[in-house]
């Protein structure tokens, strides 16, 4: 498995690469700068701002000057906390921010991770706490009330984007109840609505995938046999059953993990969250290149490595598959 | 009766032809599945419904009447003419507004004329000649006075359209390639999945940033930015239901009989990876039916004055607390369609389930 | 409100249940974590945020987007401007109630020439820096410098080129500060020498591009020209406002507190000020109502009715020095004919839309230059008269839209308001003039690019004024003007608005600028349509807060009284 990983890690290198050049020249490309805002400045005062941010020299000179600033220098996970760690830690620079003055790009990031990652880890939580479990009960009652109600509200859940959602949340139980704040990011209870928002969603959508899961392997022989052989139905469920079939669960998993923890534009917008997302969501509107190609950085390195976690749960799920 | 499989005993090849049944047999088992047929007839009534209402309504998905803006379920309209010019055309406004927007504000006491209104049809105050004109609008109105029945009908082509092809594509590029790399494995899968990871990361606001700056805007064009996107989490499930198979005897089996890698994958693999695959397509329809909205937003979706049901979901929820059915109606006719689809694709997993029918 | 014993019994009830069948597993789960949700919020009714800030001086301000800085000489936007107004101040302040007056700030008093083109000011001896600096005139200087330093690029030195010199050295035509028309003969008086007369300037030092900075602060955090200087950080930054910064988190709140070194303190009556980045009013709206805010910076459309007819006391409806106006792009055809522009201007029903879209109690726009600036009456050019434009469409050998070259495209950026207001045009010229438009969105930064390139044929656009004089306004129609983006020129219009440079008497000034816009509007290169309003929702427990035409807070007079 070492070997596995080492590989593996060893192949972040290129894709990282050809993320970064990808994106570096896709934002290079969209119409629109840093700077233009409706009340336009003057071509002179913008050639210095464009001279200010290095943006005269030639795109490529840009493009190596970038890599080279992105490149660790240093290995030193000891330095891994204060406002800069990327920096501290790696020497790895983003650079400065183009819209916000006097920030740079790792510190915001810095700033806002650990925000997406306590609002995802809860929103996931909650998702495979409610998901899972409603999806392999719903697929071994099946068509029992216990199936198609459960069922039944989880398509409710997905039919009603989080921009529905949300809002009934932070009317209900913010306003009318009065339980909690409709927005900010200040109290412990202030996690409470965007994490339930955020992960009743993605709850619906693992247990319609844990069910079409467990219902592929519960017709599969092996089960069978288990059945046969007299097995209790808890020991055929619980030992043999779910390691198959929550396989769907766990490839989605990989993507849904670093979307959560990346943050959601959507549910930070609305509950006033400081999170990752809308930096990377607004950084693209603004043609903030250097929080654009930052932030894409730093969430596709979470990609690859959530996405690296669930091929080795696949494999320890189903031992037959090798590590390749 | 249908292949079983796994197939440890391949069919000798004139059977393989005779698989064609397997979606006779399919069809047949989904005839059994009442709720699956219900949904099915719903689904074609709904479509129906979406494409050929608009030719239907009295109104236009276009045709804004301002005044009567935001006006509620089948709302009593009120025509109002001021008595001093009976010549101008009377401004439509509606009963419970009397008193409040346009020429009806003039009116002094709104609720005596809306008791008169009721009881005769007409009634004369403040100068003006208000005359009852039934209702209208079976759902309301949208703020611009537009009729939203027919606006809801309107946009269901786009979203279905939408939704169906888009979620085609992401289906045909998703299971190929989530298939095929797994099967192949190795090095192959490595820099196939490595591509699956790149395509991931790259910042999707751009990205359609771009293709519109570079192709212009075009419904073509939604539809492929949708599948490019959607396809990616579809691969990797698939790879995934792949990866546990293709160690099991039947493939093995398969291989030893000589068949060929592209008829192993489709013959054999992917048909039994087919309960995943559709429940997640069905999970796909919503999401890129709401995707197309977020592409308006950046100037690629449908342009006004036409609108799709993610678009009329998303203005009526920045107005649900003022005007709920405009957000109600819509999200209504959107979760009706996925119920079915959902039911419809629960039904035909398990009429396409191989195995279940040796039950 | 829900009891804490509630929410201590039920995990104890669950757990007495046996919990190894699914389904009890699940209710476990569930009571747990509705459990959980009481114990956070099972203490009784509380006392709202905007409660306890009424109480002890605390303004919970709801405040747009996340400010892109808090460096005076480099922000451009209004949701910087109410930050910094609180922690900055400059010669001449906002008067509490009136735009067009002046207030003395760090300046004590002022005088001009004769000619209004030298302005001496005197500087007050008690203004300070929260550091206990005296705010001097070399303050100034150096802050003029900084502003027009070609390596800084600050979006507004623009602003300062009425000043002597200016607009060379910031060219770097000439590279000696000492020839700009500013100086200094002592600690507390500032000479200011100006290419022409202008009789309007000390209204236009309220702006955040004349304030002053702290050059020691500035120094010592990168340097006068360094633009990612951190200096505006809470630890680093030195004002001389009312309030100093006292934390500033991204995206979530920028506080600022009463400042003892500040001359007027006394007056200051606020403890703290809170600023919230809400980009959504919706978000906004729920927030003021929940009582976690005392004003919101703005109120989603569709709830303005409902709440001035239900809560009538918590809404304000200002103007606003704003014009909202489409741009007809003059160099395409058909475009290129003023009569066509002046036909399509005619045909929108600007009460229309102001009270069944807008719906924010905007005023139609008669002319292009919003009414309240003292001396300069508003144009009555602009109405909607389909009969006449029709006519004009005719003339213009397009009877009933007949033979009308192409489909016109409405280019607008993404956003409901807007888009909404389009559609309503498209109907409209439907309707009255039997043309068809298409109506294209665009993002923001798109959008901008289009316009820039004049890439479009009738593009959505709004103005706000910087300073109370129609120059700000004015100014953008001139041949090649920054801001034109209609391809639009008239010799005469650029004579006019250059010629009321050189004035110096305040009326004729206005009445040259008057004829210039009676050109503009004859030539219709813009379709006004409204008059901005700002629309927002406050505490009726804040008092001091005025309407304003230029949205500026003066906080020092803000305070809280109890109503009943």
């Amino acid at each position: 498995m070492l070997k596995f990983v080492v590989y593996r890690l060893f192949q972040t290198i290129p894709v990282l690469f050809v993320i970064v050049t990808m994106t570096f020249f896709m934002v290079r490309a969209a119409p629109g700068g840093p700077f233009s805002e409706e009340r336009q400045v003057s071509p002179q005062i913008l050639e210095r701002m464009n001279e200010h941010y290095g943006l005269n020299d030639p795109l490529l000179v840009q493009y190596w000057n970038y890599l080279k600033n992105i490149t660790p220098k240093r290995f030193r996970p000891d330095r891994f906390h204060g406002e800069d760690p990327l920096g501290d830690a790696f020497g790895i620079d983003l650079g400065p921010s183009f819209k916000h003055e006097g920030r740079t790009v790792n510190e915001m990031i810095a700033e806002s991770f650990p925000v997406s990652l306590e609002l995802g880890l809860l929103a996931l939580a909650i998702a495979l706490c409610f998901g899972v479990p409603t999806g392999i009960l719903a697929a071994v009652r099946r068509n029992s009330s216990l199936d198609y109600v459960p069922m039944s509200t989880a398509m409710v859940g997905i039919c009603l984007p989080s921009f529905v959602i949300g809002p009934i949340f932070a009317l209900v139980f913010g306003l009318w109840l009065g339980w909690f704040n409709v927005s900010g990011w200040f109290q412990p209870s202030d996690r409470i609505l965007p994490a339930f928002t955020l992960g009743l969603f993605y709850a619906a959508y693992m247990a319609r995938l844990s069910r079409g899961g467990m219902l592929e392997i519960l017709s599969q022989d092996y089960i069978r046999t288990a059945r046969a052989k007299g097995l209790r139905e808890r020991t055929v469920i619980f030992i043999h059953a779910l390691k198959g079939g929550l396989l769907p669960v766990v490839s989605f998993l990989g993507p849904a993990l670093a979307g959560l923890i990346s943050g959601s534009f959507v549910v930070e917008t609305i509950f006033q969250i400081p999170g990752l997302g809308r930096h990377f969501i607004n950084g693209a509107l603004n043609r903030d290149y250097s929080m654009v190609l930052g932030t894409v950085l730093f969430y596709a390195t979470l990609i690859i490595i959530m996405n690296l976690l669930v091929d080795i749960i696949q494999v320890m799920l189903n031992p037959k598959l090798k590590y390749e | 009766m249908s292949r079983p499989a796994p197939q440890v005993d391949l069919p000798p090849p004139e059977e393989i032809e005779e698989g064609s049944s397997l979606w006779k047999d399919a069809w047949h088992r989904l005839q059994k599945n009442r709720l699956a047929v219900v949904s099915l007839f719903l689904f074609l009534g709904l479509t129906l419904f979406c494409f050929l209402g608009p030719f239907l309504s009295p109104h236009t998905h276009f045709e804004q009447q301002r005044p009567l803006g935001s006006s509620g379920p089948l709302a009593p309209i009120v025509l109002v003419t001021p008595l001093d010019r009976p010549e101008a055309a009377p401004e439509p406004t509606t009963l419970d507004r009397l008193g409040e927007r346009g020429p009806a504000s003039r009116i002094q006491d709104p609720d005596t004329a809306r008791r008169a209104l009721r009881e005769s049809g007409r009634h004369t105050a403040d100068g003006l000649l208000l005359e009852s004109a039934g209702r209208r609008h079976l759902l309301g109105t949208d703020t611009l006075g537009r009729d939203l029945l027919t606006r809801i009908m309107h946009g269901g082509r786009v979203s279905l359209g939408v939704g169906f092809l888009a979620t085609a594509v992401s289906l045909l590029i998703g299971v190929t390639y989530g298939a095929t790399s797994a099967y192949l494995g190795g090095k192959t899968d490595a820099v196939m999945m490595r591509i699956v990871d790149i395509l991931y990361a790259l910042p999707f606001t751009i990205f359609v940033i771009l293709l519109m700056v570079l192709f212009g805007r075009s419904l073509l064009l939604l539809f492929l930015a949708i599948g490019a996107v959607e396809w990616l989490t579809m691969a990797r499930i698939v790879r995934g239901q792949v990866l546990s198979l293709k160690k099991m005897e039947f493939v093995e089996a398969a291989l030893a009989l000589g068949l060929g890698t592209r008829r192993i994958i489709f013959r054999h693999l992917i048909p039994n990876v087919l309960g995943p695959i559709i429940v997640y397509a069905t999970l796909t329809v919503p999401a890129v039916m709401l995707l197309e909205s977020v592409l308006s937003f950046l100037g690629l979706g449908v342009q006004p004055p036409n609108a799709s049901w993610g678009v009329l979901i998303k203005e009526g929820a920045e107005s649900m607390t003022v005007f709920p059915w405009l957000l109600i109606f819509p999200a209504f006719f959107f979760s009706l369609t996925l119920f079915c689809l959902n039911f419809l694709g629960d039904g035909l997993r398990d009429a396409l389930d191989v195995r279940s029918s040796r039950d | 409100m829900i009891l804490p014993e509630r929410a201590a019994a039920r995990p104890i009830v669950a757990m007495t249940m046996p919990a190894f069948r699914l389904p009890i597993t699940r209710l476990l789960l569930a009571a747990a974590f509705a459990a959980g949700l009481l114990l956070f919020n099972g203490c009784g009714p509380r006392e709202s945020a905007a409660d306890v800030g009424a109480r002890d001086g605390i303004l919970l301000l709801g405040n747009g987007t996340e400010p892109a800085g808090l460096d005076p000489h480099l922000v451009t936007g209004v949701t910087e401007n109410s930050i910094i107004s609180a922690l900055m101040e400059g010669l001449i302040l906002y008067h509490p109630t009136d735009d067009n007056l002046l207030e003395p700030g760090v300046a004590e008093s002022w005088e001009h020439d004769g000619t209004y083109t030298e302005w001496t000011f005197q500087l007050r001896p008690d203004a300070r820096w929260s550091n206990r600096d005296p705010v001097t005139a070399q303050d100034f200087l150096y802050s003029y410098n900084r502003m027009l330093s070609p390596e800084l690029g600050a979006e507004y030195a623009d602003m300062l080129h009425v000043l002597k010199n200016a607009e060379a050295f910031h060219r770097g035509e000439i590279t000696d500060f000492s020839e700009v028309g500013v100086r200094a003969p002592d600690e507390r008086t500032l000479i200011l020498t100006l290419r022409g007369p202008m009789p309007y300037f000390p209204g236009m030092l309220k702006h955040y591009a004349w304030f002053p900075v702290h050059p020691p602060t500035i120094e010592a955090h990168g340097g006068m020209t360094n633009r990612v200087s951190p200096w505006t950080r809470p630890r680093n930054h030195v004002g001389n406002g009312p309030f100093t910064l006292e934390q500033w988190s991204v995206n979530r709140i920028i506080r600022v507190a009463k400042s003892p070194t500040y001359w007027d303190a006394d007056r200051v009556r606020l403890n703290e000020i809170h600023f919230f980045p809400i980009d959504d009013a919706n978000t906004e709206e729920r927030a003021f109502r929940a009582g976690q805010l005392h004003y919101t910076n703005s109120i989603p459309a569709d709830l303005i009715a409902s709440y001035r007819r239900d809560r009538p006391e918590l809404i304000r409806v200002e103007p606003y020095l704003g014009t909202y106006f489409y741009r007809f792009n003059v160099t395409r055809p058909p475009l290129d004919d003023a009569r066509v522009r002046l036909a399509l201007s005619k045909t929108i029903d600007q009460r229309q839309i102001v009270e069944q879209i807008a719906q924010g109690g905007q005023e139609p726009a008669h002319g292009y230059t919003p009414p309240g600036l003292a001396g300069y009456e508003s144009l009555r050019m602009v109405e909607f008269n389909p009969t006449r434009a029709r006519e004009l469409l005719a003339e213009a050998g397009y009877p009933n839209g007949e033979g009308f070259p192409r489909r016109l495209q409405i280019l607008f950026n993404t956003a409901e308001g807007h888009r909404r207001i389009a559609e309503a045009v498209q109907e409209m010229w439907r309707t009255h003039l039997g043309i068809q438009v298409t109506l294209t969105n665009q993002e923001w930064k798109v959008y901008l690019d289009t316009q820039t390139n004049m890439n479009y044929d009738i593009a959505r656009a709004g103005w706000i004024g910087d300073y109370m004089d129609p120059k700000t306004f004015l100014d953008m129609w001139l041949t090649g003007a920054g801001n034109n983006n209609t391809g639009w020129s008239n010799e005469r219009y650029d004579e006019l608005v250059r010629a009321s440079d050189r004035t110096a008497d305040p009326e004729e000034r206005f009445r040259l600028l008057r004829q210039a816009e009676e050109i503009l509007l004859e030539e219709r290169p813009i379709a006004p349509f409204y008059w901005y309003t700002r629309i927002y929702l406050i505490d009726p427990r804040v008092r001091g807060w005025n309407p304003k035409l230029l949205d500026n807070r003066p906080y020092k007079y803000v305070y809280f009284e109890e109503t009943e």
